[in-house]
C-alpha cells in the first residue's frame, strides 16, 4: 500500500533510491511464515546508516534466523519527511513497507550523540510514543545498542532495555525469550525483568536514579532483583562469531561503500581521551585465514571492488603482513583494491607502505592529535614527533604528495604553546617535503591539519575532565586561523557548538530525557548535520527543565562523585582510570597492552582469549 | 576481446536508479557474474560501459541498451545467463550480443506517459493546444538556457482515456538520441503553462529506441545472440 502511493512523489525528492529498498542482498520475508519483526533502526540518513559494519552484522544474524524478519529503518531527509507527511506515510521499513508500529521490537543504533533527537524524530514519524511508559504492551518494544550505550542514562525515559556491549551472542537470547514471551502472553514488565538478567540487557525502569541538591547523583539502585552492576558483553573468539558473507549493494553513492572486514576488536594502545580504546577490550585478534576467506566472498557476492580491513589501529594487527600477502595473491588479478584505515605512525613499515602501493594510492591520515610531546604524554598517545616525520618522509619517497593529520583542541592541560605546536608540526612537515631530494618531481605538498574539539568521554581516565568553554576553544582556534602562514597547509575545524552539545549528552544523566523532549518540539533533529543544527533551541530547552550545561560538560568532578554510568560494567574499573588520570596530570606515560598489562580489569572476563592472555 | 551488447529493461523499483547509479549497479553484477570485462587503460582504469542513451530518473525503459568490452573466451550464451541472474531486482537482461560493428544510431523514442487531469475534457483541451503553431519550452543546456520549438520533433501516436477517467495516456515519438534528444515532460509542461491546468505526470514509461529508419535500435547488427526466455 505505502508502496504504491510513494511512485506519485518519489521523483520529486533528492536520491529516492534510499526509499524504496529492493537492493541486491537486502533479504524479503513472509511475514505470515516469521515469528519476530524486528526493525533495525539507524538515527541517521541511508548513506550514514548503509556504511556502518555494525547494522550489516546484525542484519545477517538476525535474519539467519528463519523466524526472524530483520529490516531497514533510518531518517528520511527532510524534503522526504514533508512529502511523507503531506501523504499520511508513517515511517516504514524498507523491506516489507510496512509501518514501525507493525514491528515487534524496535531497535537503535547509537553511534554519536548528536542523533539523539533523530530517534524521536524517527518514532514521532512512526506514530509510536517516546516514552517507555507509554508503550504498554510487548509489541514496539524498543532497545537500543551500540557505543554510545556505555552512558545510555539520556535515553533512560525513551529506551526500555539497552545492550551493553556487542550483541551478537546475546541479541539472539534476547529475541528467544521475546518470542517466548509473545507466545505465553507475558506483560511487559515480566518479560524486561527476565530480559534484564542475560549478560549485557539493561533495563534502565529497573534502577531507581535519585539526586542530590546539587544535580549529583545521589544513589542508583537496582529493583526487582535485577543485576548490579550490568556487565557488558563480549564475543570472546571472533573466528567462531557470525560475520556476513553478503552486504546488501545499494543502488547510491553511500558514505563507506565497500566490502568491510574487521580484523580486530579493541585496541591495545590506551589514549587517554579516546573511548573506543577502553570500551572494546580486551582486544581480539581475528585470524588472518578467516579474514582472507571473509573478504573473497564478500568480494563475490556484493561485486565491491574494495575492501577496508577495519579496526581501531590495523597496524596493530599482529597478522598485517600475512593478511595482505594471502589477499594479494587473489586481489590484485580481480582488480580489488585492499584499503587500510586507521595506521599509526609508530609502526608503518617501508614493506607496509609497498604493499599498499600495489593496490592504492590515496591520501595519507595520520592522528597525532597533539601539537607537542608534552601534551601528546598527557594523552598517552605514544608517539614521538621523530616517527611522525620518518613515516612522512616514507610515504613523500613512495610517491605521496598530500598527508592529513588529526588533531585535537581542548585536551586537558593545554597551552597556548601545545596550540602552536599543531602548526609548527604541520610546517615541519612541509618543510621536510621540500628537503628531500627525492620528492615526486614538480608536484607541490598538502598538509591537511583537522582540528577537532576534545568531549571527555564516560569509561576513559579523562571522564572526570572539564571541556574547555566555548570563548576558549574559538579563541584557540581563531589563534590558529591567524597564525596559518603557509599556503601548503590546508586548516579546517569542527563546529565548536555541536562538541558542547555532544559533551552534554556523552556524560549525561537521566534528566536530559526531558531536555531531548523540549528541544524536539521546537524543532531539534539532524542535529550532526550543520544546516539542522540549532544550538540556540537546545540551550533554552536546558533552561526550560531547569538544567545548566556547564554541570556537564565545563565541570571537573570529583573522583569519588557517582558518575551516571558507574552502574555499568565496561570491565575497565574506575581505580585503574582514576590512575590513569593522575598519571596523565604528570605527563607520565603508560605502556599499552601487549607490552605491560595495567590491570585495567579487562583480563578477568577476556574468557582465556584475547591480548590478555598473549604472551609478553 | 569483444564488444558485447546488452538490452535490458529496468521497471519497478529499479526505475529509482539514476544514470550514474545504474553505471556502478551494472559493474558490480557483472563482478558478481565473474564476467571478465575491459578495463580503460590509464592512470586511473576503470571498467568501460556505455549505456546507448540515458533515462530519466523514474521512466520505465522497456528496451534500453549497454556496451561493454569482454575479456577472454566466455561464450556470450554463458555471459548473457550469468548477468541476467546477478542484476539487480527491477532490471531484466533481454538479449545480449557480440556486436562486430556500431550499430546505426539513435534518433528517436518512444514514449507513453500517463497524465491525470483533476477536471475538465484533457483530450480535447490538448488537441487544442497541439493544433497550435509551434510549442516553445525553454531547455536547459550547457550554457544556459535556450529557447526551442520542440514541435517539429514530436509526432502524437495516440490519446487514450484510461480505466480512471480522470487519466490519460499519451503515446509519443519523440527526437531521440545524441544530437537531439527531447524529454516528454517538456511537452507536459508546456501544456501546463499554455493552458493553466494542473497536470500530474503519473507514470512515464520509453517504449523503444529507433534509428533513421524507424528500425528498432541494433536491429542491423550482426553477430551471435544469446535471448532471455523467460520461465
Amino acid at each position: 500500500m505505502i508502496r504504491k502511493q510513494l511512485n506519485r512523489f518519489l521523483t520529486q525528492v533528492e536520491r529516492p533510491a534510499r526509499y524504496v529498498g529492493g537492493e541486491v542482498g537486502s533479504i524479503v520475508k513472509d511475514k505470515a511464515e516469521v515469528s519476530l519483526r524486528f526493525a533495525f533502526c539507524f538515527p541517521d540518513t541511508y548513506e550514514i546508516g548503509m556504511s556502518h559494519l555494525g547494522m550489516k552484522i546484525l542484519y545477517g544474524l538476525l535474519n539467519s534466523d528463519t523466524r526472524i524478519w530483520c529490516e531497514r529503518v533510518f531518517i528520511p531527509w527532510v524534503d522526504m519527511q514533508e512529502k511523507m507527511r503531506d501523504n499520511n506515510i508513517p515511517l516504514y521499513g524498507l523491506e516489507s513497507f510496512d509501518p514501525l508500529t507493525e514491528f515487534d521490537i524496535i531497535g537503535f543504533s547509537l553511534q554519536y550523540e548528536l542523533s539523539y533527537n533523530n530517534i524521536l524524530n524517527m518514532l514521532d514519524l512512526g506514530g509510536v510514543p517516546f516514552r517507555c511508559e507509554n508503550r504498554k504492551g510487548l509489541k514496539n518494544l524498543i532497545i537500543a545498542g551500540g557505543p554510545c550505550t556505555c552512558n545510555p542514562e539520556p535515553l533512560a525515559d525513551f529506551v526500555d532495555a539497552f545492550f551493553l556491549g556487542e550483541s551478537e551472542e546475546n541479541l539472539p537470547r534476547f529475541c528467544e525469550l521475546y518470542m517466548e514471551a509473545k507466545n505465553k502472553g507475558w506483560s511487559k514488565e515480566d518479560f524486561l525483568i527476565k530480559a534484564s538478567h542475560i549478560p549485557g540487557v539493561y533495563v534502565p525502569a529497573l534502577y531507581d536514579v535519585s539526586y542530590k541538591e546539587d544535580g549529583q547523583i545521589e544513589s542508583v539502585l537496582p529493583l526487582q532483583g535485577a543485576p548490579m552492576p550490568v556487565p557488558k558483553a563480549i564475543v570472546t573468539d571472533l573466528d567462531k562469531s557470525y560475520f556476513p558473507n553478503q552486504f546488501i549493494v545499494p543502488f547510491i553513492d553511500i558514505v563507506h561503500d565497500r566490502a568491510i572486514i574487521e580484523v580486530m576488536r579493541g585496541c591495545i594502545r590506551a589514549c587517554r581521551f579516546c573511548q573506543a580504546g577502553y570500551i572494546y577490550r580486551p582486544l581480539r585478534e581475528k585470524s588472518a585465514g578467516v579474514l582472507n576467506v571473509n573478504a573473497k566472498e564478500l568480494c563475490q557476492n556484493t561485486g565491491y571492488d574494495e575492501v577496508s580491513l577495519s579496526s581501531l589501529s590495523t597496524s596493530d594487527y599482529s597478522q598485517l603482513e600475512p593478511l595482505l600477502d594471502h589477499m594479494l595473491e587473489w586481489s590484485v588479478e580481480e582488480r580489488i583494491n585492499l584499503s587500510l584505515p586507521s595506521l599509526r605512525v609508530d609502526n608503518f613499515t617501508e614493506e607496509l607502505v609497498e604493499k599498499i602501493k600495489k593496490v592504492r594510492k590515496s591520501g595519507l591520515t595520520f592522528a597525532p592529535e597533539a601539537g607537542t610531546q608534552r601534551l601528546r604524554d598527557v594523552i598517552n598517545k605514544n608517539v614521538r614527533e621523530e616517527e611522525i616525520m620518518r613515516t612522512c618522509k616514507m610515504a613523500f619517497e613512495n610517491g605521496y604528495t598530500s598527508v592529513k593529520l588529526y588533531f585535537m583542541l581542548g585536551l586537558p592541560t593545554e597551552t597556548m604553546e601545545d596550540v602552536e605546536g599543531i602548526l609548527q608540526t604541520a610546517q615541519r612537515i612541509v618543510d621536510l617535503y621540500y628537503s628531500l631530494p627525492t620528492k615526486p618531481k614538480g608536484k607541490g605538498v598538502n598538509v591537511g591539519v583537522s582540528v577537532a574539539t576534545f568531549v571527555p568521554k564516560p569509561f576513559t581516565p579523562f571522564e572526570f575532565e572539564p571541556q574547555d568553554s566555548m570563548e576558549t576553544v574559538i579563541e584557540k582556534q581563531s589563534y590558529l586561523a591567524k597564525t596559518v602562514r603557509s599556503k601548503k597547509i590546508s586548516l579546517s575545524w569542527h563546529n565548536v557548538n555541536t562538541s558542547i552539545l555532544e559533551a552534554v549528552f556523552a556524560r549525561g544523566d537521566r534528566r536530559l530525557g526531558r531536555v531531548m523532549e523540549a528541544a524536539y518540539a521546537k524543532g531539534c533533529f539532524l542535529d550532526s548535520w550543520d544546516e539542522h543544527f540549532r544550538y540556540t533551541l537546545w540551550m533554552e530547552s536546558m533552561a526550560e527543565c531547569g538544567l545548566d550545561p556547564a554541570f556537564y560538560a565545563g565541570r571537573r568532578r570529583a573522583y569519588g562523585e557517582i558518575l551516571p554510568w558507574d552502574h555499568l560494567d565496561y570491565y575497565v574499573n574506575k581505580p585503574f582510570l582514576i590512575q590513569e588520570n593522575q598519571l596523565a596530570h604528570t605527563g607520565q606515560v603508560s605502556p599499552n597492552c601487549r607490552e605491560k598489562c595495567l590491570g585495567c580489569g579487562a583480563a578477568k572476563y577476556a574468557g582465556g582469549g584475547g591480548v590478555c592472555f598473549e604472551k609478553r | 576481446m569483444r564488444n558485447v551488447r546488452v538490452f535490458f529493461s529496468k521497471k519497478g523499483e529499479a526505475i529509482f536508479i539514476s544514470h550514474l547509479d545504474l553505471m556502478r549497479s551494472v559493474t558490480r553484477a557483472l563482478k558478481r557474474a565473474g564476467i571478465p570485462i575491459w578495463y580503460t587503460q590509464g592512470f586511473n582504469p576503470h571498467p568501460y560501459i556505455t549505456f546507448a542513451l540515458p533515462l530519466s530518473l523514474g521512466y520505465e525503459g522497456y528496451r534500453e541498451s549497454l556496451e561493454f568490452r569482454l575479456e577472454g573466451d566466455m561464450p556470450i550464451a554463458d555471459a548473457g545467463k550469468k548477468l541476467a541472474e546477478t542484476m539487480p531486482p527491477g532490471i531484466e537482461v533481454l538479449e545480449v550480443m557480440e556486436q562486430d560493428s556500431s550499430p546505426l544510431p539513435i534518433l528517436f523514442a518512444d514514449y507513453r506517459i500517463v497524465v491525470r487531469c483533476a477536471d475538465g475534457d484533457f483530450i480535447a483541451s490538448f488537441e487544442e493546444f497541439w493544433s497550435g503553431q509551434d510549442i516553445v519550452v525553454t531547455k536547459k543546456t550547457k550554457r544556459g538556457t535556450k529557447e526551442i520549438d520542440i514541435k517539429p520533433d514530436i509526432q502524437i501516436l495516440a490519446l487514450k482515456t484510461m480505466d480512471n477517467a480522470n487519466e490519460i495516456e499519451l503515446t509519443l515519438k519523440m527526437s531521440a538520441g545524441n544530437t537531439k534528444n527531447i524529454n516528454p515532460a517538456l511537452l507536459i509542461e508546456a501544456y501546463q503553462g499554455a493552458c493553466q491546468t494542473p497536470v500530474e505526470i503519473i507514470s512515464v514509461a520509453r517504449t523503444g529506441l529507433y534509428n533513421e529508419g524507424m528500425a528498432p535500435f541494433g536491429s542491423d547488427l550482426e553477430g551471435e545472440r544469446w535471448i532471455h526466455k523467460k520461465q
